[in-house]
């Protein structure tokens, strides 16, 4: 009986052991939301070129990886999708100083057959429209209050959605006449229209951990051929 | 209590922990010099009053609808009923993004339902109150109808046998008999109920948008906070607390404990 209960605790004690700590190899790639795909063909790449290495991605918005990082979480790479959630880090946390790697711009976006006959920004200004916009915490709602304040008008907007993703579904399924979403966020079945703006929004990348493998990730990023990567998936580059 | 042997004690203790640490450790979290003007302003005022006025409408709701549902689920014979009974229980499993993206689907500007009432009416449901009232009805009536039908399985028929008998109506035996039988389990339920609708936030989401003043719910308010000013999310999370332990509290003296 007792020899049993041992092995019981034996086999819990174990459980927890094996639960804990990255495993050998591991590299935990903290990314924002919108560049999961580009992430994704980078990871590949990454991957194929240093075998050893497995990358793991943890996709979210910029501002909650962040706070992921200040409670604590076990990250190597932070790819933020703004420059402010770096920025209000402490420069202590992160292992490198932060690079700009990406650039991004607004665009509208509207369901096909464009019901709400949407032509450029000033067709916000239409109350009949329903106008949607991510919500001003996340970096493309900012960025979008921005270009329609710079372009002095009055857009009553229907909803701020927490994510461009959440708001792209709604535009594509007919339930908003128009959405401001980033120019790489694109569905098949969504049509755009380019606003005129010099306004972007810039993607710094960080070594959180010391780990070399990090260090590697975040010099392939900005390495030519890690630009070449995100430049198919519509990102600009710094 | 003293009576329950100690290895329950111990358990149930951790019980109690699993569920007030978080709580404690929110309320360590929570600005107090900032909480009252947090509180106060305009936009987390909406969002309680929308918050309460849509829980509310979810309650009414399940007095309307869920209840008549559920005493049919627990009385008639039909077939299919298993599948009618899944279907009705499947907003407690689905995740609440997925009900409020269905919801969309059929009542949307181009949904199943939705479409030809625009096209009729030029009513729009998404991004309203409607919205709103709809997407956390949606998820939070099913919690009255578990529970009623529940106890009306277990009510012990013969006292409506006796009524009927008597020469009451099948209708005067389920206001005058069934119902009140069941009563402390319809007052659980709509207490669920409410308390489910207020805190939806997944369906509301989905479904109405956000938008403050017209669909930003506390729940959402807090979400959009909670990816900015994290303190007054914390306040907001705080607020929450407070309005549904008061409401709970209340809720337990006035309808389960029925003088």
């Amino acid at each position: 009986m007792n020899a049993r209960r041992g092995l019981y605790v034996a086999m819990v004690v174990g459980l927890l052991v094996s639960g804990c700590g990255a495993s050998q190899g591991e590299l935990l790639v903290s990314a924002a939301a919108s560049l999961g795909e580009a992430f994704e063909a980078i990871e590949d790449e990454f991957e194929r070129l240093h075998p050893d290495i497995d990358v793991v991605l943890n996709l979210a918005g910029s501002t909650t990886l962040a706070n992921q990082i200040v409670e604590g979480a076990p990250v190597d790479v932070f790819a933020s999708a703004d420059e402010m959630s770096v920025a209000n880090l402490d420069p202590e946390i992160l292992h490198s100083e932060p690079a700009v790697f990406a650039t991004n711009r607004i665009q509208i976006a509207m369901p096909a057959g464009n019901p709400g006959e949407v032509v450029g920004l000033d067709s916000l200004e239409n109350n009949d429209l329903l106008v949607g916009s991510c919500d001003v915490s996340v970096p493309c709602g900012l960025l979008a209050a921005q270009i329609v304040e710079d372009a002095e008008l009055q857009v009553e907007f229907d909803t701020f959605e927490p994510n461009v993703k959440a708001l792209l579904t709604k535009v594509e399924n007919g339930e908003l006449d128009a959405g401001l979403v980033y120019v790489t966020d694109t569905f098949p079945g969504v049509e755009i229209v380019e606003i005129e703006s010099d306004r972007t929004t810039s993607y710094p990348i960080a070594a959180v951990s010391a780990d070399q493998d990090g260090t590697l990730f975040v010099d392939f990023v900005l390495s030519p051929a890690g630009q070449e990567i995100l430049a198919e998936f519509g990102f600009g580059t710094p | 209590m003293s009576r329950q042997p100690l290895w329950l004690k111990s358990l149930a203790v951790v019980g109690v922990l699993f569920f007030a640490v978080p709580l404690l450790a929110l309320v360590v979290r929570v600005p107090w010099g900032d909480l009252l003007e947090i509180i106060s302003s305009e936009e987390t005022l909406s969002a309680l009053w929308l918050s309460i006025v849509a829980s509310a409408a979810a309650v009414v709701l399940s007095v309307v609808i869920g209840i008549p549902l559920a005493v049919l689920l627990a009385s008639a014979e039909f077939r299919g009923k298993a599948l009618v009974r899944a279907i009705v229980l499947l907003p407690l499993v689905l995740p609440p993004v997925v009900g409020g993206a269905a919801l969309l689907f059929a009542l949307g500007r181009t949904g199943l339902i939705g479409e030809p009432l625009y096209d009729l009416t030029g009513l729009v449901l998404p991004f309203s109150i409607w919205g709103v009232v709809i997407a956390v009805s949606f998820v939070s009536i099913p919690f009255t109808v578990i529970t009623v039908e529940g106890a009306l399985r277990g009510s012990d028929k013969r006292f409506e046998v006796a009524a009927r008998s008597l020469g009451a109506d099948a209708w005067k035996t389920l206001r005058h008999v069934t119902l009140p039988m069941v009563s402390p389990a319809i007052y659980a339920g709509l207490t669920l109920t409410w308390a489910r609708a207020f805190g939806e936030f997944g369906a509301t989401v989905a479904f109405a948008g956000s938008l403050a003043g017209r669909t930003e719910t506390l729940p959402l308010a807090i979400f959009v906070n909670l990816q900015g000013d994290r303190s007054a999310a914390i306040a907001l999370s705080l607020l929450m607390v407070v309005v549904s332990v008061v409401v709970l509290v209340l809720m337990r003296d006035r309808w389960l404990n029925p003088r």
